[in-house]
């Protein structure tokens, strides 16, 4: 059965994006400024929805990555910590494909806005989805060339992704129905040679 | 069995054909030619030699395959020794080898720059290479390596003792061969006698080592695919082994890299470093004929096909210690592997000739158009000539119509140039086209570090790719697995830096400060993947510099020229550049380390920004020392070697620094992190420096007081404006306009440009 998908626009509602990578030496958070992965599209639309969605994100224009300090505090002492350097993402313009379940009737509305990424309690990471519209992989020309998201290996099918030539690395993955706990699983890293739909691959770099 | 050094092949070459020797009357000494057996007339009892008579003395003597039957005739032939079937078929290899690393293809062995034949090496990037290198040396920078008869004396007692392997040839003769063309002939004489020697050398022993010898008849058998090597007289015209075994016998050319997945959170974790050295090392004595030459972690290698042996197994010094590979392969028959593209790069070729296929339609009209007026203009002066009878009033008319002539017969010129142009793209686009359809061939892929599935979290925090366990650190919990953890408990060897970053981070913990002191971690990569096109099309501006070929004959030569050579000199350039930079960028940082023996990244500690100044005015006379082409050329070339510098307190971890300097943008970016970014050519780079040297009182005052406006307005425009009324200030007051001022009025650089270096190089 072919896949269809719900396209929606992504813009940062004037918030920064940090894409969480995590905390370095308890002093620095940096972001992801290439893609927005499965899990990260993902598990912010099933906090939004409170149900399962299969979706990743690309970047139309690479964003801007802007530095932040927080002064944190050790409540307990009173005393200022270390500050914490956050990267984040600013000026975001990017496309997300959010797969049709065949079984189930749509219920996304025509536009909504969601909190993505890391930081969430600090002001950070409310995006805005609009300009919804159906695609179908049929509807697209299967292309080879480099992947621009990154995803798991086991959701492959499901966006009609081929390997040619991986790059993996992993992703996290929660446990149904739950999620509060999970495991790493195999995935395909942007810039992987693949060959799948055109909105999924830079065809220029084979 | 006798030594046998294949390097040595072309060391007839060394010698120049007007040398004066004591031969028969009448005779010159015939060192290296392609029309008999090299050295045939020589007398080695006058030159108190014994003749040797070992098979390095038969590859240097009989190499050349233009020599029919030589392998057979070899029986016959007065060499004063006896050939073993082994010598054959290394004599055999050895011309299989010398054409994989020749510089010339079928289009460049047939072309001759009107017979000029220069005595050095002409480098694409460095015209003056060889004089440079010889005054260095100390040596006369016209002379011939072997320029009279006592060196020449020599230089053959030593080939008679039967030199054991190639490391006492390069210690004798490097710089001449460094300084010798391959090929004296132009445009062939662009690789160096060097380079060529030591890469057949490399594709020699590769294809020995997976060639078994098979007896009645004599023949090699590489792969399954048999070659005869001795063929019947009778059989000559039918069967021709070298061309046959090219034709026959598949081979791999790959270009790969090697990364590393770990991100190093503390300093000790950059001991990964020291684990890649490791793999590099293993690598180059597993397999140290595959390995053609190496830029940091970019590899190009030469390698069997599989079942001989697969790229997994290659590439395993470096999987098993945890480093994936990419590669590209270009896998096909000897006679296609010389020229290597990719179907990009065909694909942009042949885009540009479609171009220049318009443009030249373009012109043809244009000129169709000026020589019908020319001629129109000349047969009505004609007819008015004919109707006048007064002589003098004739004359100007006359001149006129000689004039008209003259410019007819220039336009008709240009006109079968570029005719002669226009077909010869006709031809090419075709050919490209079908080659593009060849490096199908050419293929990309992956050899990832063993990967499990699925893991349990949570998950290493530097190489993220395996599960981690807590492992504690002083008071600090990290998860790692146990390849990152064994890192991080042996540390790095470079104590020095690991030691320093270490104590101020534990004091910028304590006084819950930033730390002071900055660092510069810098960067000067080759792009691998750039590297070709850039090479190309340094030659192809070579070739259009030659006046005495054709437009006709131009365009084949762009399109056929062979690689290894030249990437390899290219290559061999940028590792003196390194060691070179290495030794300078001690001057402006002496604490400067250099995170690898050999490695194109250092970390400088900073105590003021005129330290990053000074390191950049280093590397940009560095690299005009060893490729001034991209910096003074006469048509800039966009350089290929790429400078990058991220600034940062000790805190900012290394991984980000890396994030920013594995993708640099241009020939030279900085950054200080969280306060501004540069990118610039490196023409801009130059002025931008050259400006900021000779800055006076006023103009720091001037880009201190504009650096205040953005801090608080965060304007570009009104930066400009600034710039602007400075210039109209100076203008009023009669005072010389700033010398930043006058750089942003030229348009080579922005005012953003201008004030971001000024934040860069003023601090401190």
């Amino acid at each position: 059965m072919p896949n269809s998908f719900w396209r929606y626009e992504l813009t940062d509602a004037g918030e920064p994006v940090c894409l969480g990578e995590r905390v370095k030496k308890g002093t620095y958070r940096g972001t992801l400024d290439s893609c927005i992965p499965y899990s990260q599209i993902s598990g912010a639309l099933w906090a939004e929805f409170g149900q399962a969605y299969h979706a990743v994100g690309i970047f139309h224009q690479s964003p801007n990555v802007e530095a932040f300090s927080f002064a944190l505090q050790d409540v307990a002492r009173g005393v200022a910590k270390l500050t914490l350097d956050v990267a984040a993402l600013t000026n975001i313009r990017a496309s997300v494909f959010i797969w049709q379940d065949p079984s189930s009737p749509d219920t996304l509305p025509e536009r909504f806005e969601l909190r993505l990424g890391a930081l969430r309690s600090k002001g950070f990471g409310l995006c805005r989805l609009s300009s919804k519209r159906a695609v179908a992989s049929t509807d697209q020309t299967l292309v080879g060339g480099a992947l621009l998201t990154r995803i798991p290996e086991s959701q492959l099918a499901r966006f009609d992704i081929e390997p040619v030539r991986p790059l993996y690395g992993y992703l996290f993955e929660p446990e149904e129905p739950e999620r509060l706990s999970g495991h790493y699983v195999r995935a395909l890293m942007e810039d992987s040679l693949v060959r799948g739909p055109e909105f999924l691959v830079n065809e220029r770099n084979k | 069995m006798s030594n046998f050094v294949p390097e040595m092949h072309d060391i007839g070459k060394l010698i120049p054909t007007n040398i004066q020797v004591d031969l028969t009357e009448g005779q010159t000494l015939k060192s290296h030619d392609d029309k008999g057996p090299s050295f045939r007339n020589l007398d080695w009892a006058k030159f108190g030699a014994i003749a040797p008579t070992n098979a390095t003395w038969l590859g240097v003597i009989y190499h050349i395959d233009k020599i029919t039957g030589w392998v057979r005739d070899l029986q016959e032939s007065p060499i004063g020794f006896s050939v073993s079937d082994e010598d054959r078929a290394r004599l055999f290899l050895l011309v299989l080898a010398d054409h994989l690393a020749a510089t010339a293809g079928r289009a460049l062995s047939g072309a001759e720059g009107g017979g000029v034949s220069l005595q050095h090496v002409h480098r694409l990037w460095h015209p003056n290479y060889a004089k440079a290198l010889r005054a260095a040396d100390g040596k006369n920078v016209e002379a011939e390596p072997i320029n009279n008869v006592g060196e020449l004396r020599r230089m053959l007692q030593w080939i008679s003792t039967d030199p054991a392997d190639e490391r006492e040839f390069e210690i004798r003769h490097k710089l001449s061969l460094l300084c010798k063309p391959e090929d004296e002939g132009t445009p062939r004489n662009v690789t160096s006698l060097y380079s060529h020697s030591w890469l057949t050398g490399k594709f020699y022993r590769v294809l020995e080592h997976y060639v078994t010898l098979k007896t009645d008849p004599l023949r090699l058998e590489f792969n399954q695919q048999p070659v005869t090597v001795i063929v019947q007289r009778e059989q000559e015209r039918k069967i021709k082994p070298i061309p046959t075994a090219e034709q026959d016998w598949v081979c791999c050319l790959v270009r790969a890299s090697v990364h590393f997945p770990q991100q190093p959170v503390r300093p000790a974790d950059l001991g990964v470093f020291d684990r890649l050295n490791d793999a590099h090392k293993a690598f180059a004595a597993t397999f140290p004929d595959n390995l053609l030459f190496a830029a940091g972690d970019d590899l190009w290698l030469f390698a069997p096909p599989e079942p001989l042996l697969s790229l997994a197994e290659l590439f395993k010094p470096f999987t098993e210690r945890g480093f994936y590979v990419t590669a590209a392969i270009k896998q096909a028959v000897l006679a296609d592997l010389k020229v290597w593209s990719t179907a990009e790069g065909l694909q942009d070729t042949i885009s540009h000739y479609e171009q220049q296929r318009v443009e030249i339609t373009q012109r043809l009209r244009v000129l169709a158009e000026q020589l019908k007026i020319a001629e129109n203009d000349y047969h009505q002066n004609s007819a008015r000539i004919r109707q006048m009878s007064n002589e003098v009033s004739k004359r100007p008319l006359i001149e006129r119509n000689q004039q008209l002539s003259r410019q007819r017969d220039d336009l008709r010129v240009q006109q079968t140039q570029l005719r002669e142009e226009f077909a010869s793209i006709e031809q090419a686009i075709p050919r490209l086209a079908a080659q593009q359809n060849q490096t199908g061939l050419i293929h990309r892929s992956y050899y990832p570090a063993s990967l499990s599935q699925s893991f349990e979290p949570p998950l290493c925090e530097v190489c993220q790719m395996r599960h981690g366990e807590p492992k504690q650190f002083g008071k600090r919990t990290d998860y790692l697995c146990t390849d990152c953890e064994t890192t991080r408990n042996k540390g790095f060897s470079q104590r020095q830096l690991t030691d320093r970053l270490n104590r101020e981070l534990e004091s910028a913990e304590q006084e819950r400060a930033q730390p002071r002191m900055r660092y510069l971690w810098l960067r000067v990569s080759l792009a691998a993947a750039q590297l070709e096109a850039t090479v190309v099309s340094l030659f192809g501006q070579y070739v259009d510099s030659i006046t005495s070929l054709s437009p006709a004959q131009r365009l084949p030569l762009k399109t056929e020229l062979r690689l290894p050579s030249l990437l390899r000199d290219f290559v061999d350039d940028y590792h003196n550049m390194l060691n070179h930079f290495d030794a300078r960028i001690r001057r402006a940082a002496k604490n400067a380390v250099r995170l690898r023996r050999d490695s194109n990244l250092w970390v400088a500690p900073l105590e003021s920004g005129q330290q990053v100044e000074m390191i950049l005015l280093d590397y940009l006379e560095t690299l005009n020392q060893f490729y001034p082409v991209f910096v003074a050329g006469k048509q800039p070339t966009t350089s290929c070697i790429q400078f990058s510098g991220s600034i940062a307190n000790a805190i900012f971890p290394f991984f980000e620094h890396w994030r920013y300097l594995q993708h640099p943008h241009q020939p030279i970016n900085l950054r200080l992190v969280g306060s501004m970014q540069l990118e610039l050519g490196l023409e801009s780079a130059a002025e931008l420096v050259t400006v900021k040297r000779n800055e006076g009182k006023q103009q720091s005052a001037f880009l201190h007081r504009v650096a205040v406006i953005e801090q608080k307005t965060q304007s570009h425009f009104l930066v400009q404006a600034a710039f602007m009324d400075e210039k109209t200030l100076s203008e009023t007051k009669g005072r010389p306009v700033l010398p930043a001022v006058k750089l942003y009025e030229s348009g080579l650089i922005s005012a953003e440009q201008i004030l971001a270096y000024h934040k860069l190089t003023d601090w401190g």
